[in-house]
């Protein structure tokens, strides 16, 4: 296999790759996935995107079809792919604690970096795990009630968004779920309605008003909106800022709700112990569901991170975080958290995977650097081993998950393939460690 | 002479020594135990690698040097009596039920996680999530004592459900979430949103500090519970003032989004 990409075949073996000129496809650049793009290539192989491309698909498609580096390096300098597969396989058999981080790609790509972990006894954590694990932490002490955006489009009534700019993350997400030519209940467009707390109305979102909260006042507001739905009677007359009166009238409103939704983008609750904002929305939930129906939208899948979390969970039964230094799947959000281990220098060999976009890598002090990314990738040069990788949906076929997690779309070729896909790329590392 | 382990190679990586426990080592010569298997990194390596040993098992095991980066010590042990001379890692007394545990210096984070009964007794400070949880399970630490001489980090007590937690300095923010039942006392201050999530049990600081809008002011007292724990806790070396132990206290009761009858006791300044 050249580095140039001739004589790739397709992520898994299933369909040989197909160059497309124009036509649908779908957009990996978010978590929404929309499948009703239109893509063409130029004779150069650059991907542009029109019709109902959004601004974030029209920025990846181009960012990922760039010129740039198509050639392995080692150190800074040119190599054939080979030698960089050796250099990196090399690397992860010398490592006594290594990481496999980023995560930025598709569910082949993922399980062959599953199976690389597990080869050399790796920790597995995602590049956007600390936004996930705000969900994550208090899903797994609570659970979660959830739907899926088809019920989202078809019975929502009441949008209840929280501390979340829909649009600057989906762009599309109030287009795709409130303006359907007709729904199967008959539920008219013009009969939504949506409440931003903590944050401005989004574009295309229905007849909005917003309760002003600053994002860190969040977790002591949702607290009392969450008493307030249950019928406590709180002594405060405030909580967030926010009078007790609003809150009880947005309590009053989400009971009366037939299908209401409440969500959020874990990503902007960046703020400190957030879950606790998260795990206050679970107990409203559970609370409105006696009487009504009311379901939690988390907005995610961006950068693959679900893609990522949908593959562990039914590969080994855990999230991001774990480790598999021991021969077995072992998690600690808290032990295997990658930051933390990276500031305490408790790893010593990183191979850093994007796929989609220049995940910034993160300082790995003198830990060795595996990077496999794409062409414009900003720590190639400065890496210990980069490989440049195709992006689904671009170079390659392959799947993702979408924001739902019900939903697996298959991603399309848009252009002639000029890198290999990461799955092949790690399989290789894979084999080259079994002569280290 | 009960067994020492001095650390004479610092791990680069983590090292996880469950094997560090009075009652697995018991009975063992020092070269027994130095060939206790443990796990570095992603290899198994032996405990003689990274500590000199001498003595014998008896049921009393010391540890001695800064094992900030060795995990796991003491981890279910059911009985015996374990110094650390320096630090110790994250996990220290995880899931332990009996016996006691001293440690000289800092402790990292998760110590006594899920702890049945026992006592840890660390002299520094501490890291987050002391007593608590494993994320999942719905109840932490079940039993026992541990008391902290030094400052606490963040969700003290996740999911306590009995047992008795005591810190003679700060203690970070969401002390008590998800507390179940039993006693946290912070000397010191309390950081933010303490006993979120609160069921039943007794958070008690000695100064003041912000109260979520989800507990309600009840009254001032002086509960002649907190006067037996606190002379307890004088006991064990907490340097308990008299007007703590014998000041009126302003008592909270929430949380509200929960059952609301658990407790936050703040000494009346």
């Amino acid at each position: 296999m050249s580095a140039s990409g001739r004589g790739i075949s397709s992520d898994d073996g299933e369909e040989p790759q197909r160059r497309r000129g124009e036509g649908v496809c779908t957009c990996p650049f978010c978590g929404l996935l929309c499948d009703d793009i239109t893509a063409e290539a130029s004779k150069l192989g650059v991907v542009a995107v029109s019709g109902r491309a959004c601004e974030l698909s029209r920025a990846g498609f181009s960012r990922q079809s760039a010129a740039g580096l198509d050639t392995p390096l080692i150190c800074g300098q040119p190599a054939v792919l080979e030698q960089a597969v050796a250099a990196a396989a090399g690397i992860l058999h010398r490592a006594g604690q290594p990481l496999i981080g980023g995560l930025g790609t598709d569910v082949a790509g993922m399980r062959a970096a599953l199976e690389l972990a597990d080869r050399c006894g790796a920790v597995v954590d995602h590049a956007n795990s600390s936004a996930k694990f705000r969900n994550l932490l208090a899903f797994q002490d609570r659970g979660a009630i959830t739907t899926t955006l088809s019920e989202v489009r078809n019975r929502t009534d009441l949008f209840v968004v929280i501390g979340t700019d829909v649009a600057s993350r989906f762009p599309r997400f109030f287009e795709r779920v409130c303006a359907p030519g007709e729904t199967l209940f008959d539920l008219r467009n013009a009969d939504r309605r949506a409440v931003f707390v903590g944050a401005e109305p989004s574009a295309g979102a229905p007849p909005s008003e917003t309760i002003p909260c600053a994002r860190q006042d969040l977790p002591d507001l949702l607290s009392a909106l969450a008493a307030s739905i249950a019928g406590a009677k709180l002594a405060a007359s405030h909580a967030g800022a926010v009078s007790m009166d609003r809150i009880r009238e947005l309590a009053a409103r989400m009971s009366a709700a037939r299908y209401g939704v409440v969500a959020w983008a874990a990503a902007d609750l960046d703020f400190p112990h957030a879950e606790l904002a998260v795990q206050a929305i679970m107990r409203l939930l559970i609370t409105l569901n006696r009487t009504t129906r009311f379901s939690a939208v988390p907005l995610g899948g961006n950068e693959a991170d679900l893609t990522a979390d949908a593959v562990l969970l039914w590969q080994v039964g855990f999230p991001f975080r774990t480790s598999f230094a021991s021969g077995a799947a072992n998690y600690d959000p808290y032990l295997f958290d990658s930051r933390r281990m990276l500031a305490r220098r408790e790893i010593d060999a990183v191979l850093w995977l994007s796929a989609l976009s220049d995940l910034p890598v993160p300082a790995t002090s003198d830990a060795p650097l595996i990077l496999l990314a794409g062409p414009t990738a900003e720590a190639a040069r400065r890496a210990d081993v980069f490989i440049p990788v195709g992006t689904p949906g671009l170079d390659h076929a392959g799947h993702m998950i979408r924001t739902d997690k019900v939903m697996s779309l298959r991603l399309a070729p848009t252009r002639r393939p000029q890198r290999a896909p990461a799955a092949q790329i790690l399989r290789s590392i894979s084999e080259a460690m079994k002569s280290c | 002479m009960s067994l020492t382990l001095t650390l004479k190679n610092a791990p680069e990586v983590p090292l996880e020594a469950e094997a560090i426990s009075p009652e697995r080592l018991e009975g063992m010569s020092a070269s027994q135990a130095a060939g206790v298997a443990v796990l570095y990194g992603n290899r198994q390596a032996q405990l003689g690698d990274f500590f000199g040993i001498e003595g014998t098992g008896d049921g009393e095991l010391r540890v001695v040097g800064d094992c900030g980066r060795v995990k796991r010590i003491g981890a279910a042990m059911s009985r015996g009596r374990l110094l650390v001379e320096g630090h110790a890692g994250m996990h220290l007394g995880v899931g332990m039920s009996g016996g006691a545990i001293l440690v000289k210096g800092d402790a990292g984070d998760s110590v006594g996680m899920e702890m049945l009964g026992g006592l840890v007794v660390v002299e520094g400070n501490a890291g987050h999530l002391l007593g608590s949880t494993i994320r999942g399970g719905r109840v932490g630490m079940r039993g026992g004592e541990i008391i902290v001489h030094g400052s606490v980090g963040n969700e003290t007590g996740s999911g306590m459900r009995r047992g008795l937690i005591a810190v003679g300095g700060d203690a970070g923010d969401f002390t008590g979430v998800n507390m179940l039942a039993g006693t946290i006392v912070v000397l010191g201050h309390l950081g933010w949103r303490s006993g979120a999530g609160l069921k039943r049990g007794s958070i008690v600081s000695g100064r003041p500090a912000e109260i979520l809008p989800t507990f309600r002011y009840a009254c001032a007292y002086r509960p002649v519970m907190l006067r037996l724990v606190l002379a307890h806790l004088r006991q064990r070396g907490l340097p308990v003032s008299d007007a703590q132990l014998r000041g009126r206290y302003r008592r909270w009761s929430g949380d509200a989004v929960e059952t609301n009858r658990g407790e936050i006791l703040l000494l009346e300044q």
